[in-house]
């Protein structure tokens, strides 16, 4: 920005007309300064989480409000903080900008872009915290999120407006599985919200490419507070972005939000807490480590007068112990987790959902009819599946309806295998499971069941048009399509050629 | 100072205020504030008051005099006798500022120094004085200092209260518009 010494006069001239309106501030002065955090003696009327501006340029939020003493957690690494400086009231609450420019856009804790493509004119100043909706304002959750990915939309399905814990360890596809329903969400008419906490910058540049790639960053939003930010970045980039996301429900609008991850916002808080003295918990946490998370979370919903919020939280566990403090307290607070297991990853089933540990309390309400006519039996297969293949494994002698339901469970968990950045819409899902069920896939090698039913979904939208058309549209497998249906199968078996063959 | 100390010794000043604070005005506020300057400015008084072999009652005599020296109230010697006898001789000073603090606290006196640029005359002091009791609705004193950083214009600050009218602080304010 360039000032010519005329505007610097011109300033001061503007301000000297303006004598007499200045008015007395409230101060503070700063007597003690830490890691991002600061003691300052005065501003004996301010108040919990209220922005407190330094006379350096710094800026931050008080966090403990003692007699004498306030604690500020301040926003900018960068600009220093000295003992003896004036700390001001504003009077207000830190509130980040929102607006629609932000959509396609990276932007930082402040709700700042910081991908070099220029300014974004806010719309209005929201405070992080605002009042969460009441029960009268929400709505049943009745409609689904599609994720794209079958293993969730069959057997734990989200709907809009739900809160889905996404768990499992490191390098187990947790960030994968909500990238690829961001992705899904093309022209699905919802707007996405990626937050990225604590994490690499070069992993967040990862996600931003890949979002760019499959053309997601049109209807995306990444808000990211990178490992290298101070604490109070970490710790408000989730508030922050969900302050964007409910700026775009209360516009009507569907928001997906993803929290990648939780883990790193419970540590940021924790490293704040004990910086402030507070007395640590379990795992050192402080007392109000679930507020922290619940409080956040409360504020996805669907409201009744249109528009929802759906949150998918990351967070990730160690040893595939999902009974540490935080996991537990996020299992308890979301409607339903998706358990992603090492084991089942190490063996080459990506998507790894572990079925039995993946739950969703409220997404059966709003899967689409056609998947729920589909999947009646599927989640009973696997569990059998999975349970026999404990005893096959030991070389147990098997009757034949173990041998039956192990071969059968063996093709689900084939059918349910998804490569990353490869999503089905709930028709072509509809289809491969109906194929399953009619068992069309009994007699193809285990290898060639993904080829087989992707191709018949292929066979279907090309030469069947009308018949796929028709499905979509209806949502529903009725006994007229699934005749239909067979007949098509039939003629597609005939015509699929195993390689091997 | 440390946190903790200071939260010592504003305990020990607001009994103090609560007992006699009838004992204290204007002029006998001054004389502790010079006690305090003098106690700060000679560190060697306070670590003499810190040797351990040297009994309580020597100290106790010691202080009492610079005590009188001061002329301050016989309460001042009250609590600076249970300071010794505690011994928190090291936290004397901050005990009396802290009394000072409370007092001005519970009395709505806030002191304000005010920098210019240029020495004011006593008319302008008056009116300055004037314009910043109208302001905090409280007793204010003043302490006038020149300070050639602010380059034009008046800055007042207390502990709790800032008026500013300054080149100085329209610079600040261009900076940030520049680092925005």
């Amino acid at each position: 920005m360039d000032i010519k010494n005329t505007d610097l006069v011109s300033l001061l001239e503007k301000s000297l007309q303006d004598v007499g309106q200045e008015k007395l501030e409230e101060i503070g002065i700063v007597v003690q300064v830490g890691d991002y955090v600061c003691k300052v003696h005065g501003l004996t009327r301010a108040v919990y989480g209220e922005l407190i501006k330094f006379e350096g340029g710094n800026s931050g939020i008080i966090f403990n409000l003692g007699e004498d003493f306030v604690d500020i957690f301040l926003l900018q690494s960068a600009i220093p903080v000295v003992e003896l400086e004036v700390a001001k009231r504003t009077g207000g609450v830190f509130k980040t900008p929102v607006s629609k420019e932000m959509i396609g856009r990276v932007l930082n804790s402040l709700g700042q872009p910081i991908d070099g493509l220029g300014e974004i004119k806010h719309e209005e100043l929201r405070p992080i915290e605002g009042t969460i909706p009441s029960v009268i304002e929400r709505s049943p959750i009745n409609k689904s999120l599609e994720t794209g990915i079958m293993a969730v939309d069959t057997l734990v399905p989200i709907g809009r407006g739900q809160r889905e814990l996404i768990i499992g360890n490191r390098n187990t596809g947790k960030t994968a599985i909500a990238i690829d329903t961001i992705i899904h969400q093309k022209n699905q008419n919802v707007i996405c919200i990626y937050c990225s906490i604590g994490q690499r910058q070069a992993n967040v540049a990862r996600v931003v490419n890949y979002l760019q790639e499959h053309g997601a960053m049109d209807y995306t939003i990444v808000v990211s507070a990178d490992a290298s930010e101070a604490v109070l970045n970490r710790y408000l980039a989730p508030y922050v972005a969900c302050t964007i996301g409910e700026y775009f429900m209360d516009s009507g609008h569907d928001v997906l939000i993803v929290y990648d991850d939780l883990s790193n916002h419970a540590i940021a808080f924790r490293e704040m807490s004990l910086l402030l003295r507070r007395s640590p918990g379990r795992e050192a946490y402080p007392g109000d480590i679930f507020y922290l998370h619940s409080r956040l979370l409360e504020r996805a919903g669907k409201l009744a007068r249109g528009g929802s919020l759906t949150a998918l939280p990351i967070v990730h566990i160690q040893g595939d112990d999902i009974t540490a403090y935080v996991p537990t307290n996020l299992i308890s607070i979301t409607d339903g987790q998706i358990f992603l297991d090492t084991r089942l990853f190490n063996q080459g089933i990506r998507p790894a959902v572990n079925v039995e540990l993946s739950v969703s309390r409220v997404g059966s309400a709003a899967q689409t009819k056609i998947i729920k006519q589909m999947t009646k039996a599927l989640r009973l297969e696997l569990a059998q599946y999975h349970e026999l293949l404990s005893f096959a494994q030991f070389g147990t002698e098997l009757d034949e309806v173990s041998q039956r339901k192990l071969a059968r469970g063996a093709i689900v968990v084939e059918i349910l295998k998804q490569a990353q950045g490869i999503t089905y819409s709930c028709i072509d899902q509809a289809l491969m499971l109906f194929l399953l069920n009619e068992d069309f896939l009994d007699k193809i090698s285990l290898a060639y069941v993904h080829s087989f039913v992707r191709q018949f979904v292929s066979y279907v939208k090309s030469v069947y048009q009308e018949m796929y058309d028709a499905l979509t549209k209806t949502q529903d497998m009725s006994e007229e399509n699934r005749i239909k249906l067979r007949e098509i199968a039939k003629e597609f078996s005939l015509l699929f050629v195993e390689p091997s063959a | 100072m440390s946190i903790q100390t200071t939260a010592l010794a504003k305990k020990y000043a607001t009994a103090f205020v609560n007992l006699f604070d009838d004992e204290l005005n204007g002029e006998v506020n001054s004389r502790i504030e010079q006690f305090v300057h003098f106690l700060l400015h000679r560190r060697a008084a306070l670590v003499f008051l810190g040797l351990p072999h040297i009994p309580a009652e020597k100290k106790v005599n010691v202080v009492e005099k610079i005590v009188d020296k001061f002329q301050l109230p016989e309460s001042i010697k009250k609590i600076v006798r249970l300071l010794i006898s505690n011994n928190r001789q090291m936290i004397i000073a901050q005990v009396l500022q802290q009394i000072l603090m409370v007092y001005r606290k519970r009395h709505h006196i806030e002191i304000f120094d005010v920098k210019t640029v240029e020495p004011l005359d006593e008319n302008q002091k008056d009116e300055v004085r004037r314009f910043l009791e109208t302001q905090v609705s409280g007793t204010v004193r003043c302490d006038f200092v020149t300070e050639s950083e602010i380059i034009a214009g008046l800055r007042a600050q207390s502990n709790t209260n800032l008026w500013e009218y300054s080149v100085a602080k329209d610079i600040r304010n261009l900076k940030k518009l520049i680092n925005c």
